[in-house]
């Protein structure tokens, strides 16, 4: 095939694919909270102590 | 304690076994990085042993830092951050230390095999295949380990550092399995199937690819942890993060091909590798930018905080090379850069500045905590930083300077049309003093990294108590955030699937049109392959490591056809497994320059280089006149060659040892004619004087 044609339609694909994961991510609320995972890892350690 | 708490031990003391590893091999890999660099500035330090050449050295110096150094200290990073991540311990502790070991046994085979000459002869994969096979096995471990503790984890949502851990697991595996795959001829040697440009494209997408996800993703994704943990403040955005990752893993894999620039590589091929270069830009800064601005409002701190330098610079040395990275691969830069000192100063502003100072500033957060106690000296952290930035300063900058200075005096022409510097040693002998300057920063930054080692046995030792493994209580129920709605990053599975697809589609748009390589081939070229001797000589090319000074590609510009003939074609190296283009020229392009001499030049030329050429800097190789050439394996490499395509007929294959040492007593009947005195029959020096007179020599044109 020519590539041209070729890349352009896998262009096209991959732009419309990308739009359509964004919406879907949007609509699905996948950046609903942005805030409490990057606060979370700070309180995470840590007592020292010997295994039972 | 109370009933619904239940106590969990995360395993600390197989952090504390990668860290030691790290600063050994971190010792070697600085070491040996210095010898090699001091080869160039003086050879005599190539001290006419083979083991201890420059092309020997030289895959044992990267492999060191890339896979010993960078590794270890990766592994250290991720098993420490992702138990405390996921708040769980490690899946299993036997496979862990399998982890542990196997590695370190790799690293062993590798320190072994490389001075004694066994390699693929590919840049940063010159492992041989039962090693490779070993890497294979150890990092299956190393995922069913780390997917294990991610199954179990205790909680539920995944951290950024998280994603990066994933993509750069799978996608490495992806890479070492493409790039290696071989057809053994004996027990430590074989052949790469890929073959010429389809093997170039394959290995540039595995390089440059070790470079995003062997020395970029792993280290984001302890910068994601270790940056906000040190300066106790979440990452600037968590919004940014996720862009950054998309963005970065999807981009990467397709840049391969800017290694390629100008070469006989297709264009298409080419100019997507520059266009996804240059985008990589933005998602490269905005890791950076993420990074930084985590310091805000604390930049008054940094003054009394020497471990937060560290991050900061490495953060910063981040920023500069991925602004170069897509700067040198525009193809008008790249005509300047390629093959010079300019991409080994890029190279090291990465992997001395972002990878070095990451690494040295996370072993100082963590010693402390894993050995609870205090670091010995803050002020002895001080005095590394400095050192470690100077060096890394003088070394990049006098690489940069080499670089384009021996870039442009390889282009320049006078108004008459010709070279103004013909003489390929002229431009070698100009950069002479910048090598020097460039061991000086390599010293520096190793004075530095003694000092933390000293530093780090004084921590260490005043630690009293015994070694313990940290402790957190959890609720009995294991899901300790489970009542947010089940987003994406929840879900293991699925984000580990999209993320391959992510490296994916880029992979298969690259590679897959030149699996068939013979469809960019012109029918009306044949290109005849080596003779038997020739090709023996090809292997004691590879072996010796030529490559690593001296290409194999002339580019279609002016100056390099009045310096080394016509640009190379594809069908030219269609034979060759592997392909031996080259990345850098420390020496002239080889690609014609058989029949250019005779052979007792060459004969010369391989014992001592100074008897041709008095200023020149490559080592002798008087030992390839005193080996005798190995024929009980050149009937099995030409049929391995064969069965991988190679046009060798039967009775080629089959009378290749006899067709092999009579070509050789052609060669050495002529040579004793013009007065060679030793006893040279058999020796290798004659296979490789075939190969170098063979070279340019097989495509009718």
């Amino acid at each position: 095939m020519n590539l041209i044609l070729f890349m352009a339609l896998v262009t096209l694909f991959l732009s419309a694919t990308f739009v359509g994961f964004y919406l879907w991510a949007v609509s699905s609320e996948q950046f609903e909270d942005l805030d409490t995972p990057a606060y979370r890892i700070l309180k995470d350690d840590n007592k020292k102590g010997k295994r039972e | 304690m109370d009933k619904n708490l239940r106590q969990n031990f995360y395993d600390d003391d197989i952090v504390r076994k990668f860290i030691f590893a790290t600063l050994i091999w971190a010792g070697v890999a600085f070491a040996v990085g210095l010898l090699v660099a001091l080869q160039l500035a003086y050879w005599p330090a190539n001290m006419n042993t083979a083991w201890l050449t420059f092309g020997r050295l030289r895959p044992l110096h990267t492999n060191a830092a890339i896979f010993a150094f960078a590794g270890n200290a990766i592994f250290a990073g991720i098993y420490h951050s992702t138990q405390r991540l996921l708040r769980t311990r490690l899946f299993s502790d036997s496979l862990s230390r399998l982890h542990f070991w196997g590695w370190q046994v790799i690293i062993l085979c590798a320190a072994v095999t490389l001075p004694l000459g066994f390699t693929q002869g590919k840049e940063y994969a010159e492992l041989e295949w039962p090693i490779d096979i070993l890497i294979t096995l150890v990092w299956v471990v190393f995922a069913v380990n780390f997917f294990g503790t991610l199954y179990r984890r205790r909680e539920k949502h995944m951290y950024v550092a998280i994603w990066f851990y994933i993509a750069t697991i799978l996608t490495v595996a992806l890479l070492h399995i493409v790039n290696s795959v071989a057809i053994p001829f004996s027990f430590l040697k074989s052949y790469t199937v890929w073959a010429g440009m389809q093997d170039a494209l394959v290995q540039w997408w595995y390089g440059h690819n070790a470079v995003a996800f062997f020395l970029t993703t792993p280290f984001l994704g302890l910068m994601y942890y270790y940056v906000p943990k040190v300066v106790n403040a979440p990452i600037y955005s968590y919004r940014l993060s996720i862009i950054h990752f998309w963005a970065l893993v999807f981009i990467y894999i397709w840049a391969g091909p800017h290694h390629l620039l100008y070469t006989s590589l297709p264009d298409w091929l080419q100019t997507l590798g520059v266009v996804f270069s240059i985008m990589l830009w933005a998602p490269s800064w905005g890791g950076m930018i993420n990074g930084l601005l985590t310091f805000k409002g604390r930049w008054h701190l940094v003054r009394s905080e020497p471990i937060w330098k560290f991050f900061i610079a490495a953060l910063t040395f981040y920023g500069m090379a991925t602004f170069e990275g897509p700067l040198l691969s525009i193809k008008s830069i790249s005509s300047i850069g390629h093959y010079t000192d300019w991409i080994i100063g890029h190279v090291h502003g990465g992997a001395l500045g972002w990878n070095g100072f990451l690494i040295f500033g996370m072993l100082y957060y963590l010693i402390p905590k894993l050995w609870s106690t205090k670091l010995y000296s803050n002020k002895l952290v001080e005095q590394h930083f400095w050192l470690g930035l100077v060096g890394v300063v003088l070394y990049y900058v006098s690489m940069v300077v080499a670089g384009i200075t021996q870039g442009l005096m390889w282009r320049a022409t006078d108004s008459a049309g010709q070279l103004v510097y013909p003489e390929f040693i002229e431009t070698v002998v100009r950069i002479i003093p910048l090598y020097w300057i460039r061991a000086l920063g390599g010293t520096l930054y190793i004075a530095g990294f003694v000092i933390m080692v000293y530093n780090i046995t004084k921590t260490i030792k005043s630690s009293a108590n015994s070694l313990s493994d940290s402790v957190i209580d959890n609720l009995k129920n294991d899901n300790v955030n489970d009542n947010k709605p089940r987003l994406l990053e929840g879900y293991a599975t699925v984000f580990s699937i999209l993320a391959l697809v992510a490296v994916l589609v880029g992979t298969v748009i690259e590679i897959y049109p030149t699996l068939n390589v013979h469809k960019y081939v012109n029918p009306e070229i044949t290109t005849t392959p080596f003779s038997a001797l020739e090709q023996e000589g090809r292997d004691l090319y590879v072996r010796e490591g030529c490559y690593l000074c001296h290409s194999q590609q002339i580019r279609p510009l002016v100056e390099e056809k009045l310096r080394y003939g016509d640009p190379s074609t594809i069908e030219e190296s269609i034979y060759d497994h592997p392909y031996q283009w080259g990345s850098k020229r420390t020496g002239p392009d080889l690609s014609r320059v058989g029949k250019k001499y005779p052979d007792m030049w060459h004969y010369q030329h391989m014992l001592d280089p100074r008897q041709i050429q008095p200023k020149s800097i490559m080592p002798s190789y008087d030992w390839l006149a005193k080996k005798n050439i190995d024929y009980s394996q050149i009937k099995k490499k030409l049929n391995v060659l064969k069965n991988l395509g190679v046009p060798y007929t039967d009775k080629q294959v089959q009378d290749a040892d006899i067709d092999a040492e009579a070509q050789a007593k052609i060669i050495e009947d002529g040579l004793l004619q013009q007065g060679v005195k030793e006893e040279i029959k058999g020796k290798e020096i004659l296979a490789m004087i075939a190969y170098l007179q063979a070279l340019g020599q097989k495509g009718s044109r």
